[in-house]
């Protein structure tokens, strides 16, 4: 993946990097509070094409401990900061994939959440062509399973490296109530 | 629908129309030519458009598929960002978009509404009430809910007025998934 950001703005950080943030509000007490470096703001939506993949879109989030490029993640605070998709529980909730090893919740990342993605899968899964997917072990894919679908996914191509799989995605969600 | 785009950048192809792309030089190895869309589109691209009735709407670029009229509901699935006439829903929750041009060849590209205010294709004369779920039953068109084969984010937001066309109000809509 190349992806290149598309907006009239300049001065993004690269898709595929992670930015260390700076600190503002300084103060004895308490420290200060780490934000993404101008212009990056915490969720912002931006555009970037790859020459392989095509035109996707990205949304800038904290990281978290363990997250490696493919990470499937949550985001549900104010703060932006990311979870590892947990195994899923009939909980609505979007997700993205992680384009770096954005590792701390004082760094900021791109994360893929339209267009071709390359997300993680356990090790050696094997998954088919045009097929659903869900989050069965937590920031991975696999196949679907009951309430653990992702929704807005779909596997193209049987996957042909140990540890990604490729979908099309328009801003996945994973499976809500069933009742 | 008069839909103007509204991106930084200039000369994409019309919402409406079609961009029948540009070739690449013949490859010396295969003889084998490839086709590939008008700069500055680029497959996959999400832009934002107005229309003066229907408002802010979102579109992305897709390549074609025999039979796709304006409204037709299409998915799109493959690296190439090649579509294909939405099937009957069968519990994949796969994403899809509506036709804004008769974009009817896999060489060619257009634009397909994926937000905002969109005008669908559906089996002519059928009723659809007004604020209702929808649903694919036959290829590329829209029909009323039915299990398995509803559409998630998408409404219809009055009674259809046309023989052939329903407005939808649409948000990255996609097929209806798993069920248990």
């Amino acid at each position: 993946m190349s992806y290149t950001i598309l907006e009239p703005e300049a001065g993004y950080t690269p898709i595929a990097n992670v930015d260390a943030g700076v600190t503002v509000g300084t103060n004895l007490s308490s420290g200060g509070s780490a934000i993404p470096t101008p212009p990056n703001r915490p969720g912002a939506i931006v555009k970037a094409v790859d020459p392989t993949y095509g035109a996707g879109e990205f949304i800038m989030l904290a990281g978290v401990a363990s997250t490696a490029v493919g990470s499937v993640v949550t985001y549900n605070t104010s703060s932006f900061t990311t979870a590892l998709a947990p195994v899923g529980a009939n909980k609505p909730q979007p997700i993205a994939i992680a384009m770096s090893a954005n590792t701390s919740s004082s760094s900021w990342g791109w994360y893929q959440i339209s267009g071709i993605a390359q997300a993680a899968k356990t090790s050696g899964l094997a998954l088919a062509d045009a097929a659903a997917v869900g989050v069965l072990t937590v920031g991975l894919i696999a196949a679907t399973a009951a309430g653990k679908e992702v929704e807005g996914a779909l596997t193209f191509g049987v996957s042909t490296t140990l540890k990604l799989v490729k979908l099309v995605i328009n801003r996945p969600v994973m499976q809500g109530r069933i009742t | 629908m008069s839909y103007t785009i509204i991106e930084a950048e200039a000369a994409f192809t019309p919402i409406a129309a079609v961009d029948s792309g540009l070739t690449s030089p013949v490859e010396v190895s295969s003889g084998a030519t490839t086709t590939y869309p008008t700069p500055p589109n680029k497959l996959g691209m999400i832009v934002r458009a107005v229309d003066p009735t229907y408002g802010l709407g979102e579109f992305i670029f897709l390549a074609g598929v025999a039979s796709t009229a304006v409204g037709s509901v299409v998915t799109y699935n493959n690296t190439s960002f090649l579509t294909t006439l939405a099937p009957a829903g069968s519990n994949l929750p796969q994403p899809i978009a509506i036709a804004m041009s008769a974009n009817t060849a896999a060489t060619t590209f257009g634009w397909y509404q994926i937000s905002g205010v969109a005008q669908a294709a559906k089996t002519s004369g059928l009723a659809l009430a007004s604020a209702a779920a929808v649903g694919v039953k036959t290829a590329g068109l829209i029909a009323a809910s039915g299990t398995g084969k509803e559409i998630e984010g998408a409404l219809t937001c009055a009674k259809s007025t046309t023989l052939k066309l329903v407005q939808l109000v649409i948000n990255r809509p996609r097929m209806q998934g798993r069920i248990t």
